[in-house]
């Protein structure tokens, strides 16, 4: 029954995913960046305007023109990531050669944040730079009067700075070549999520495994079963909870995708795939039966259970690409059974077999589970 | 009355002080609660060293110009979440991609003086946001001198062409200084400390809290199971019961924002403490709805699904606004906090929530009552 409970609201979770990703991907969305300030002065409207309908920008990511309570409430509600705040004499300072500084503001931290701040810096220098030459000229021609027209000259230069700034791809010649055998990464976070869900489902088998079993075993030891076999028994019964969750939960959830946009989102050899979950299940079943084991009291089980199982997914690469990480945590990770169990089943769906992930996987199989037979017996 | 209340208080001082003493007398009880705090300062410590979303590799060849030797020089030393590294020659760079150490080469051309349409030649394994990005930031170093062309274009296209004058007016005009600042809604951003990889700490600790409390209450229910409670009148039960959930996880929350100080990722205190206190209570009172719901085994299962939901509509390793998912991460405790710590508007609006959640408790409390 709680088995059950758990697959129904785990694919309660994975539907509202499914449909607001289907939803997603059939309408128009465009990350939203609010811009406050002054909006009527020419050069922001103009601005504005052309970022919005000429910039490569501009598949991505949606200007908004919001004053400040609103941008607020924007922000808050996730309806923008950020929002640019522009001092309403800005224009004119910078006629007047000030710097007034453009405050972008943002509500969260993270990957998101990091790149939204490597996207502002570059319009800083662009801004700077341009700023620069216009008033070089300015100031030439301002002491040169009968040169040419100082106000001509000045949108004429804009219009061609922005001409430049809007053809900016143009200078790149980009040659694109998958390398044979490169996972995709849509393949690597559908392993990443099974690995997720398998080392997370130790925090539901407390009333399984934990708590005192001594007088348990020694009725069963006198009736002729074996410590080894009563391992063996509980090891089944808790890899057979994980597969029900990722096979029926995971499965179906990738069944509806697939269904729903039409197209395959994922084509593994299902038999090898399937091969593959079940070593890495008993892999995560007997790293549960050893916590349990090690630790007598629940509460403590399941909390060490939460703390490694996020740590393992976190440091293994299945929330961050592990490429993301530096040198030595890369180092580490590849003995981690996070990224082992992740290595195999990525080459469940079309790629080389990991043969070092696969003894990485039996070896932990093997010590988690001597560990578990060791305690047993000294208790 | 107030005698009951202070008999009360006095029977859960005791409760607490006696299921720390069960608690605390396990030495793996406290190692565990020792993990999370060397877990974490082990993360802030590696992430300093940390390593950039991409490894892209600049081929400046041998006779380029100064400039294009600068270009390169500038990209490697500023501070972004992109790796450079400068190679000489574009097969050793190739190399490099196909050895996977390298996610694409950008090949300068050997002077800045006139970029032309393909000037830069780009060789990547895909193309993706990031990379999208990445080339941004080269043209960015890039622009100083494209603007500097474009000026000198205009002046000669105005038939002004002496250049050391030109340069002259150049290098007058001294804009310096940030033009970029970056804030959170109540100017400070508390998250600016962290970078990428030490953002999803505190959610993640607030996922432990959450599981603490959890189990505290299915801590609760086992004992009940085991009889320790049958011979206690239902008053002093209804007394003893909350110590459990609330004892144990007061000792988490504790630890947890010691954790935030000891590694800096606290921002102001004061805002802090009434953030953690807000989310313990959430979680309490959540906590106890589903034990009013459950018996203790479903109890026990629905704290896998619990978790999921939590990490996956909170913003913690990423923000599902994005996808257009909206209202639903409203009924997340976690989302509140960590907005709360930045901004202090969201604070009401936790309250509120909680106010709400209070009185589903006490209608399911009521509920429960009368079918017993």
């Amino acid at each position: 029954m709680a088995v059950l409970f758990n697959f129904i609201m785990i694919l309660g979770i994975c539907a509202i995913f499914v449909f607001t990703i289907v939803i997603q991907s059939r309408g128009e969305k465009r990350i939203g960046v609010g811009v406050v300030g002054n909006i009527e002065n020419k050069y922001m409207k103009l601005g504005v305007e052309m970022l919005n309908n000429m910039d490569a920008s501009r598949l991505s990511v949606k200007f908004e023109s919001l004053d400040e309570e609103n941008a607020k409430k924007a922000l808050r509600e996730g309806r923008i990531a950020g929002y640019f705040k522009i001092d309403k004499d800005f224009i004119e300072g910078l006629e007047n050669g000030e710097n007034r500084p453009v405050i972008y503001v943002s509500s969260s931290g993270g990957l998101m944040n990091e790149l939204s701040k490597e996207v502002a810096s570059v319009f800083s220098v662009l801004i700077v730079n341009s700023e620069r030459v216009i008033y070089a000229v300015d100031e030439y021609l301002s002491e040169h009067k009968n040169v040419y027209d100082r106000e001509t000259a000045n949108t004429e230069l804009n219009m061609s700075l922005l001409k430049n700034v809007f053809t900016r791809g143009k200078i790149y010649n980009i040659e694109t070549k998958a390398l044979t055998g490169e996972v995709s990464v849509k393949d690597n976070y559908i392993c990443a999520m099974i690995i997720i869900l398998t080392a997370l489902s130790g925090v539901g088998l407390g009333s399984l495994l934990s708590g005192k079993k001594d007088t348990l075993q020694e009725v069963l030891k006198s009736r002729g079963l074996s410590y080894i076999s009563s391992i063996i028994c509980e090891l089944i019964t808790v890899t057979l909870y994980i597969l029900i969750l990722i096979i029926f939960g995971f499965g179906i959830f990738l069944l509806a995708i697939n269904f729903l946009q039409d197209e395959s989102f994922i084509s593994p050899d299902y038999f090898e795939f399937f091969c593959n979950i079940f070593a890495v299940s008993i892999m995560f079943a007997s790293m549960h039966l050893f916590i349990y084991e090690l630790i007598y009291q629940r509460v403590t089980a399941v909390l060490m259970e939460i703390i490694l199982g996020i740590s393992l997914c976190y440091i293994g690469g299945c929330i961050y690409p592990l490429s993301f990480f530096p040198d030595i945590i890369q180092k580490i990770s590849v003995f981690l059974p996070s990224t082992a169990g992740k290595n195999i089943l990525i080459s469940g769906l079309g790629y080389r077999l990991d043969l070092f992930s696969l003894a990485v996987v039996f070896l932990y199989t093997v010590l988690f589970m001597g560990g578990v037979y060791v305690l047993r017996c000294k208790k | 009355m107030f005698y009951d209340v202070k008999n009360n208080i006095h029977t859960a001082i005791k409760w607490y002080i006696t299921l720390n003493k069960r608690l605390l007398r396990r030495f793996e009880f406290i190692v565990m609660l020792l993990i999370l705090p060397i877990l974490v300062l082990g993360m802030m410590a590696v992430s300093s060293r940390k390593k950039g979303l991409l490894d892209i590799g600049i081929v400046v060849e041998k006779g380029s110009d100064n400039e294009v030797k600068r270009v390169a020089h500038t990209l490697m030393e500023g501070e972004s979440v992109i790796d450079f590294s400068i190679y000489e020659e574009e097969e050793l760079a190739k190399e490099e991609i196909l050895k996977g150490k390298l996610d694409a080469i950008w090949v300068l051309p050997y002077s800045l003086e006139s970029i032309d349409n393909g000037s830069i030649k780009i060789y990547q394994t895909d193309n993706s946001t990031l990379k999208n990005i990445a080339r941004e930031k080269l043209y960015s170093a890039l622009y100083p001198y494209i603007a500097y062309s474009e000026y000198i274009k205009y002046m000669n296209k105005i038939n002004v062409y002496e250049k050391d004058i030109l340069d002259k007016y150049f290098k007058n005009i001294s804009i310096d200084g940030d033009f970029i600042k970056f804030e959170g809604p109540d100017s400070e951003n508390t998250y600016d400390k962290l970078n990428y990889l030490t953002y999803p700490i505190r959610g993640f600790m607030c996922i432990w809290l959450f599981v603490g409390v959890m189990t505290a209450n299915i801590y609760f229910l086992a004992d009940e199971k085991k009889g320790l409670f049958s011979m206690m009148d239902k008053q002093l039960k209804r007394v003893v019961a909350p110590v459990y959930s609330v004892g144990i996880s007061v000792n988490m929350a504790v630890v947890m924002l010691v954790t935030l100080i000891l590694t800096k990722q606290s921002g102001d205190i004061f805002r802090e403490l009434i953030g953690i206190v807000m989310l313990l209570t959430a979680f309490i009172i959540l906590a106890d709805i589903l034990k009013q719901s459950f018996d203790l085994h479903i109890l026990e299962a629905v704290i896998l699904p619990s978790v999921l939901f939590l990490i996956v509509f909170a913003p913690i390793i990423f923000d599902i606004r994005m996808f257009g998912v909206a209202y639903i991460y409203r009924l997340n405790p976690i989302y509140y906090y960590l907005n709360l710590i930045n901004d202090r508007e969201v604070f009401f609006e936790f309250a509120v929530f909680i106010l709400v959640i209070f009185i589903l408790d006490i209608i399911f409390s009521k509920i429960k009552c009368k079918n017993e």
